[in-house]
Formats: structure tokens, sequence, C-alpha cells
């Protein structure tokens, strides 16, 4: 399926690419779009949204604006290096344990259940403990234990293509295997790849605000996640200031959004069959299949 | 054995095998990284060395790895978690008595967010297609992707001053009656657990309506429509209880992390359980409690996992084949 054609059928993946876009092209340009600086204080304590801070200020008079612009720098930053982490050690783990199978792949396979089981956010909490708090470790911890996920795919996917008859005529031509990953695995399992770290940008980013509002951020960067936090610890709620509490969730919200539908669009296309079509409990028709484009 | 009995043995095996692992990665995860106890508590200026080693010994960390990991191993089986570092209590009885905290506030978020995305799926699954189906997956999707610390700090300042916003009963409130004392903790309870219910009912509702979609095709829901059953019966007993097998499995999982908390609620609302204790100790490096809560929350996931595949054995005797 071209490229051109996907998104034309799938007007949700545009939107979510669109979206993406936004607070990506955002994140690059950050300090040429805050109005003002992050870290002095430009207004009165918790001055509402007005003309001269168009979301207000936070507790210290710093503009909120500006806060939410250099955060997403930040966030983003997190979310894409950490995905970039997952999706490599879980790409590789992937195409190793599917390709080759026998001992190494049950081996592979026990380590990814493993870590599937593990509840995720404690064993970050503990890691980024013992860590420190700089971003280069906040991006490791979340990327050393994102990448289960990307593993279980590719894997399932690998080992289908592995049994596909041009695979299997590549090696009767005495292809190797290096070759055989590189010209004909690897370029069926990389929309999987692209669908799985646009997921995993979401969760990354998820994570990321999560560490942050235990305290386990990065002290010396404003991120979505330490401007929430920094409203909890000082008395935003209290104060009522909900302006310094919104607009980083509303972000963070629609960057996960946004990473969904790309993700799910491009799953979806790769495998019909999740869109379903069913009979009908009422009128006993077969309904039109979600493939179609709508009417 | 009958091959079901044999299923349920081998995932007891396996489950075994994964809390074992578990175990001794918590041990590496505490004991093989750079630093011990003993460099951070030492960071007091002009420590002698004496005292150093003399810390070291004191702790065990002067044994070999192996010698001090079959300590561990051993205190463990005493049921012996070490000591936290915040109020020289055991850590074993601190982490028991905020997991007390922990499953009344979460386990009821959970078991609403169960109730309502069920009806919610099987409402959504019935109208595929409708208005209401679309409303209803895409509020699920928005509510999933919201940070939950942040949906909490809303409902905080929405709620502040109708309900309480912190702890878990009021100080103030001595000697009051039974019914008294149970109003008041349900009133500290609705926040927090309304965030949980808010958080996880979106993935319930999603579970069910794809299963009960599936289910809706089934021939034997078709037979039934045909034998002109009512809406009611073919939906709830024929379609659903076909449907109900992720459900189980989504809520077993659910429930193992009920004791695990949710950190991020009880951040927000100082709720005293287990979530908060993993705060606390992240914020005072009291690593003995770290290790402990970690280890009881890992143990206590992999224990309804396995719970959950006993379940699953028993309504469909097909996955032991």
């Amino acid at each position: 399926m071209s490229l051109l054609r996907l998104l034309r059928r799938r007007p949700m993946i545009v939107l979510g690419i669109a979206v993406v876009t936004v607070f990506t092209v955002a994140a690059i340009v950050a300090p040429l779009i805050e109005p003002y600086s992050t870290s002095k204080r430009s207004g009165a304590s918790f001055s509402p949204p007005s003309g001269a801070h168009l979301l207000g200020t936070d507790d210290a008079g710093v503009d909120v604006l500006s806060l939410v612009i250099a955060g997403a720098q930040n966030s983003m930053l997190v979310g894409f290096a950490a995905a970039a982490v997952a999706v490599l050690i879980g790409g590789a783990i992937g195409i190793i344990a599917g390709y080759w199978g026998g001992w190494g792949e049950t081996g592979l396979v026990a380590l990814t259940d493993f870590f599937l089981v593990i509840p995720l956010l404690p064993l970050m909490i503990v890691l980024a403990t013992l860590f420190g708090q700089t971003i280069f470790h906040i991006v490791l911890v979340i990327g050393l234990l994102s990448w289960m996920q990307v593993t279980y795919v590719v894997r399932a996917q690998v080992r289908t293509l592995k049994e596909r008859g041009f695979v299997r005529r590549a090696h009767s031509l005495g292809a190797s295997d290096p070759y055989v990953i590189r010209r004909h695995i690897l370029p069926h399992v990389a929309p999987l790849l692209v669908a799985q770290t646009v997921l995993t940008v979401a969760a990354a980013v998820f994570f990321e605000a999560a560490l942050a509002f235990i305290g386990l951020g990065d002290p010396a960067r404003v991120s979505w996640g330490t401007i929430i936090q920094n409203a909890f610890l000082h008395t935003a709620v209290s104060a009522g200031a909900w302006w310094a509490i919104v607009p980083p969730g509303v972000c963070i919200a629609l960057v996960v959004l946004g990473c969904f539908l790309i993700g799910q669009g491009v799953e979806e296309a790769m495998n019909p069959r999740l869109g379903n079509a069913h009979v009908s409990p009422r009128s006993f028709r077969l309904r039109r299949p979600a493939e179609a484009p709508p009417s | 054995m009958s091959k079901r009995q044999k299923f349920v043995l081998r995932r007891l095996g396996s489950a075994l095998a994964i809390a074992f692992v578990a175990i001794s990665f918590n041990f590496v995860l505490f004991r093989a990284l750079p630093g011990d106890a003993v460099t951070n508590i030492s960071q007091v200026p002009n420590v002698s060395n004496e005292t150093r080693a003399a810390l070291r010994a004191q702790f065990g960390l002067d044994k070999p790895l192996w010698r001090q990991y079959f300590a561990y191993l051993e205190r463990l089986l005493q049921g012996n978690l070490g000591v936290s570092y915040q109020n020289q209590q055991p850590v074993a009885g601190n982490v028991f008595r905020a997991t007390g905290n922990t499953i009344p506030m979460v386990g009821l978020g959970a078991l609403v967010a169960i109730a309502v995305g069920t009806v919610i799926g099987v409402s959504a699954a019935y109208r595929q297609g409708t208005l209401l189906d679309r409303g209803i997956t895409e509020t699920a999707m928005v509510i999933y992707s919201l940070p939950v610390q942040w949906l909490g700090l809303l409902l905080l300042v929405w709620f502040a001053g109708v309900l309480p916003t912190s702890g878990m009963s009021d100080p103030y409130l001595i000697d009051a009656g039974l019914w008294a004392t149970l109003k008041d903790r349900l009133a500290h309870m609705a926040l927090p657990s309304t965030c949980v219910a808010l958080t996880l009912f979106g993935q319930f509702a999603l579970v069910v309506r794809s299963s009960m979609l599936e289910a809706l095709g089934d021939d034997h829901v078709l037979t039934a429509r045909a034998k002109g059953y009512g809406t009611g019966r073919v939906v709830w007993r024929e379609a659903f209880r076909s449907a109900m097998l992720p459900l189980v499995t989504l809520s077993t999982l659910t429930l193992g992390f009920v004791v695990g908390g949710t950190i991020l609620v009880e951040a927000v609302y100082t709720w005293p359980g287990v979530g908060l204790a993993t705060v606390q100790a992240v914020g005072t490096r009291d690593y003995p409690m770290l290790q402990g809560i970690f280890l009881i929350v890992t143990l206590s996931v992999v224990a309804f996992n396995f719970l959950g595949d006993v379940l699953h054995a028993i309504l469909d005797p097909r996955v032991a084949e």
C-alpha cells in the first residue's frame, strides 16, 4: 500500500501526524517562541490569563505559556529518545527471537514475559531513584523498560514472514541471514516499528510526567511533568489557579492522543482483521467492514 | 490427572519461577548497582574509614555477594524485609499497614470501573457504529490519555470544599459511632476512588466492547435470537457469557495492581497507602522500604496473574489443550 493511499484512506492518521508535528516543531523552536523567560518573574503570582500572559502566571509569577513551550522541549525529547531506545532494543530482540527460533527464542520470550509481568511504574521509580535524576537517566530508565510490547509485536510478524514464500526462495537461492533480514524482513516490519515507535512516544511522555510528579524529574529542566508537580506542590489548587494546572495536562493528552491515532491507524492498516465486519444483533444485516471509506 | 489440572500445575510452576526471579532481581537491583547503603549513610563529612568498615560489617556488606544473597533469601523466608530508615520500624509491618489502607480505596474504584466499563462496553457493542458507540469509544480513549495525577488535581480544584481532599480520616473525629466513622471514611475515599475509577473504566469499556462485538456475531446468539428470546436475554445471557473471558483476565490483572496502589492517585490525595509510602521512600531515599514495597507489589502481580490463569482454565477448558 502506498503511503499516500494509506493517508487518504485513514484521515485519523493525518490528524495524529498534524498534532504530533505541531508539538514537535514547537519543541524544536521553543527558545524562539517563548514570550517570557522561564526562570524570571514576569508578573504577579497566580495572575489569571490576560492579554499580557495568555495562560496566566504560576506561583513564582512565571508565565505559564512560556513554561509549557519550554516543557514541550524536554517532554518531547524524553518521549522520542526513550522511544528510540525502546524500539531499538525491542526490534532487535523481536527479530532475533522470531528469526532464529530455538532455545534462544525461548529464553528471549521468557525475558520479555518477565518484564511484562513486573509492574512498570514501580520499577521505573526504583531505577530512577538508584540511577539519579538527569534527563539522560530518565530517558534510559523509560527506554529500557518500554521495549517489551515492541518485541512481542515484531516477533509475531517475523515468525510469519519467515515462512512466507519469498523468504524461503531467497534462502534457497543462497541468500545469507543478514541479507534476508535486511532485504526482506526489515522492510515488512518497518511499518510496525513506526507504529510502535509512535505508541512508545506516548507512553514515554506519560511516564516522564509520572516520574516528575513523584519528584524524580530532572530538577534543572522544565517539562510538562514538572509543571504539574510544581502546581501541586505550590498551592495552585488552593489558590484556585486552574490555569497553572490545565495547560500541561492538555498538552500531554493531545500528544498521547495524536500518537494513539497514528499508531492505531498504521496497525489497523497492516492488519485489516482488526476492523470488524460482524452481523448486527438487531438488524442481522452484514455490517460494512471498517476498511470501506465512510459514506 | 486431567488436562486442566496439568495446565494449572504448569502455570503454578511458571508463577513460582517468575516469583523467584523477581525476588533475585530485587536483590540485584539494590545490591549490585554502584553505591551501597553505607556510601549513602556515610555521606557526612569526616567519616573515618573505621566507621565505614564497621557500618559495612554491621550491614553484612563486607561478605561476598553470594553470601549476602543467601542471607537475603533466609531473611525473606522469615518474613524479614529489613528496617525502614524513616521510622526505624520493620518494613514488613509498614508495608502491611499501607496495603490495608490501599486495598479498600483502590478496590472500590476498580469495582466501580469494572461495573461501569462493562455496562458501557456492552451498550456500545450492541449499538455498534451509532453515535452512542462512537461517543463512548472516543470518550474512553480521551480519558485514557489524560495523565492520572493531572486528573486528580482537576478533581481537587472542582471539589475542594465539598469533599475532603487529603488523608484518610478526619483527625478531629474522635470516638464517633460506627456510622459516623464509616461516613467519614467514605467521604475521604470519594475523590481518590473516583480518580482510580476514571483512569480504569476506559480500558474495561474498550475490552468488553470488542469481545462483545465478536460474541454478538456467534452462531448461538443468532440461534437464541431466532428462537425469539428478548433482547436482555440474548445480550446478557447468551452473548455476554461468552464475551466474559477477556473481562475476567483484565479484571484479575487490574486487581493485581490494586496492591501496588495507584502511586500517583495516592500522592495527589495523600492517601496513606502503598503508593504514598513509595513516594515517601523515594523522597527520603529509604532503600529498605522501597525494596520491600517493590517486592510485595511484584509478588502480588505475579499471584494475581496466576489466579487469572486458573480462572481462565475454569471458565474456558479449551486453554488447557
